[in-house]
């Protein structure tokens, strides 16, 4: 596996961002590769949530933070004046850490966003309501309840019914900010399984502290220290042998 | 790279894990050396009881390697090592495979010892192929000895000797069995030594291969290149780029 070889999504050159005057992200450059499955791991503050969130500008809800560089997504200039920042989160969906389902119905939470794209044909939402609780894995279990509240599924199905709603728009890139973190095992399990079968329509970056989970996981994983790229490979190649001193320490629980 | 880097980890209990992996390799190297070194012994001072201990001594180095699979499986069941945690853990286990099956080879050249005493061949230098034998079973022993020292100080920069030599004594075998054929056919009363030193020949050379393997396992342990796949430039330019940083 190489990255010289993929289709970029992505493609993230000199990135800085500050938080007034902080620098969180030193000059970031990097190539995201298309449908595949790319992990950011490191310790905590070391940026990798920060970048992640650059790549849907939810950073610009944070007043003190400024940026430079350039960010693009399949040529397109992600921070340009005139991006619409809606229309980029259309095409860079998000799931965060803790499952976060709107308190409506199963139903109406996966075709929340189709809704506000302005999609009134019943048959339709219920085709893309379909297609989505599928991709999700959930369709299964749902499929008979799908008017009753979504704040009464465990945390593994709510946390899998955000990620409908996610894809249910039809992304290109989807963001998972430490996806599991809330969930046991199994249901760790789940969302794991369906973030490979994702990546066959999607381009999935998604955040972990858990290394197993990225090495689980991942195609790429991008190893990320107080701001800096340190270290960017295939996953086998970095978790079996990594070239950075300071990644080795990391992913193998030493003192750095 | 430094043994320290096994035992620097958060984890204690992966330190010790690891270091006790680590210490069972060379323990049961130490074990194949003497093995080795007591066939020599027996074989040239035709030494029964010698030959006898090389045949206790394969027990004990068959649990060693039991044993450090049982680590090894505890470490990636509960560990889950990454990166040179992981690839000492997957050397170690192909180590002591290479190990166990040195002991087995070793075996063979004591059992024709003790066919030699039975038959009162004895001296045995006589035997067609007899002082090829001796070279490339002393040549194995330094190899192996030279293996085990390089990865009790986690250095490569006898890897590449190691090798060599293991193509020299693969040339040497060529040389034997040749010799042997020969005694086939002009010492038919010795045909049963003849044999004998045969599966030695054959089971010297084994050794060899194994120590050869041993040590490209080393080169993985500490720098992740697994060369059984390269060619001899290859390989030859990896140790000077290696040298250079160690």
């Amino acid at each position: 596996m190489n990255l010289e070889d993929e289709n970029i999504a992505i493609e993230v050159k000199d990135w800085a961002l500050f938080y007034g005057k902080k620098k969180a992200l030193n000059g970031i450059s990097m190539s995201l590769p298309e449908k595949k499955v790319t992990a950011f791991i490191g310790p905590s503050g070391c940026g990798k949530s920060t970048l992640l969130r650059c790549f849907n500008r939810m950073n610009d809800l944070i007043d003190s933070v400024s940026v430079t560089g350039d960010m693009t997504l399949y040529g397109d200039d992600m921070y340009a004046k005139e991006m619409d920042v809606s229309l980029l989160r259309r095409r860079v969906g998000m799931v965060f850490q803790k499952p976060n389902p709107f308190p409506k119905s199963i139903y109406e939470n996966v075709c929340y966003g189709l809704r506000l794209q302005g999609i009134r044909d019943k048959a339709m939402l219920d085709k893309e309501v379909q297609w989505a609780l599928k991709g999700a894995g959930l369709w299964e279990e749902v499929k008979d309840r799908l008017d009753e509240n979504a704040l009464g599924m465990s945390g593994g199905q709510q946390q899998r019914l955000c990620i409908a709603r996610a894809i249910a728009i039809r992304p290109e890139v989807l963001l998972l900010d430490e996806p599991t973190s809330a969930l046991d095992p199994i249901s760790t399990l789940a969302i794991e399984e369906l973030i490979f079968e994702l990546k066959k329509e999607f381009t999935i970056l998604i955040v972990t502290h858990n290394m197993q989970q990225a090495a689980r996981v991942s195609d790429y994983t991008a190893f990320m220290y107080m701001g800096d790229l340190i270290e960017y490979s295939d996953t086998d190649g970095l978790f079996t042998a990594p070239q950075q001193k300071r990644t080795e320490d990391y992913i193998s629980g030493r003192y750095g | 790279m430094e043994k320290q880097e096994f035992t620097s980890h958060i984890s204690g209990r992966l330190n010790d894990s690891l270091e006790g992996v680590f210490n069972q390799i060379l323990e049961m190297g130490g074990l194949a050396e003497s093995q080795l070194s007591n066939a020599l012994e027996a074989l040239t001072h035709g030494d029964v009881n010698r030959a006898e201990e090389v045949i206790i001594l394969d027990k004990a180095v068959n649990m060693a390697e039991f044993e450090i699979e049982r680590l090894c499986a505890n470490i990636l069941a509960r560990q889950q090592p990454a990166a040179a945690d992981l690839r000492l853990t997957i050397a170690a286990i192909r180590i002591a495979i290479d190990l166990e099956r040195i002991g087995d080879e070793v075996v063979k050249l004591a059992k024709m010892v003790k066919v030699f005493i039975k038959l009162g061949q004895q001296p045995c230098d006589d035997i067609p192929g007899y002082s090829k034998l001796l070279d490339m079973a002393y040549r194995s022993e330094q190899m192996l000895n030279a293996t085990l020292n390089a990865f009790a100080k986690l250095t490569i920069k006898d890897a590449l000797a190691v090798i060599t030599e293991e193509e020299v004594i693969d040339a040497i075998y060529k040389e034997a069995y040749a010799e042997i054929i020969k005694g086939f056919k002009e010492q038919p009363d010795k045909v049963e030594c003849i044999a004998q030193l045969l599966l030695s020949v054959r089971a010297v050379e084994r050794v060899s291969d194994h120590v050869r393997n041993i040590i490209e396992n080393l080169v993985y342990l500490i720098n992740g290149e697994d060369i059984r796949v390269m060619d001899k430039e290859a390989v030859v330019k990896l140790f000077q780029n290696m040298e250079a940083s160690e």
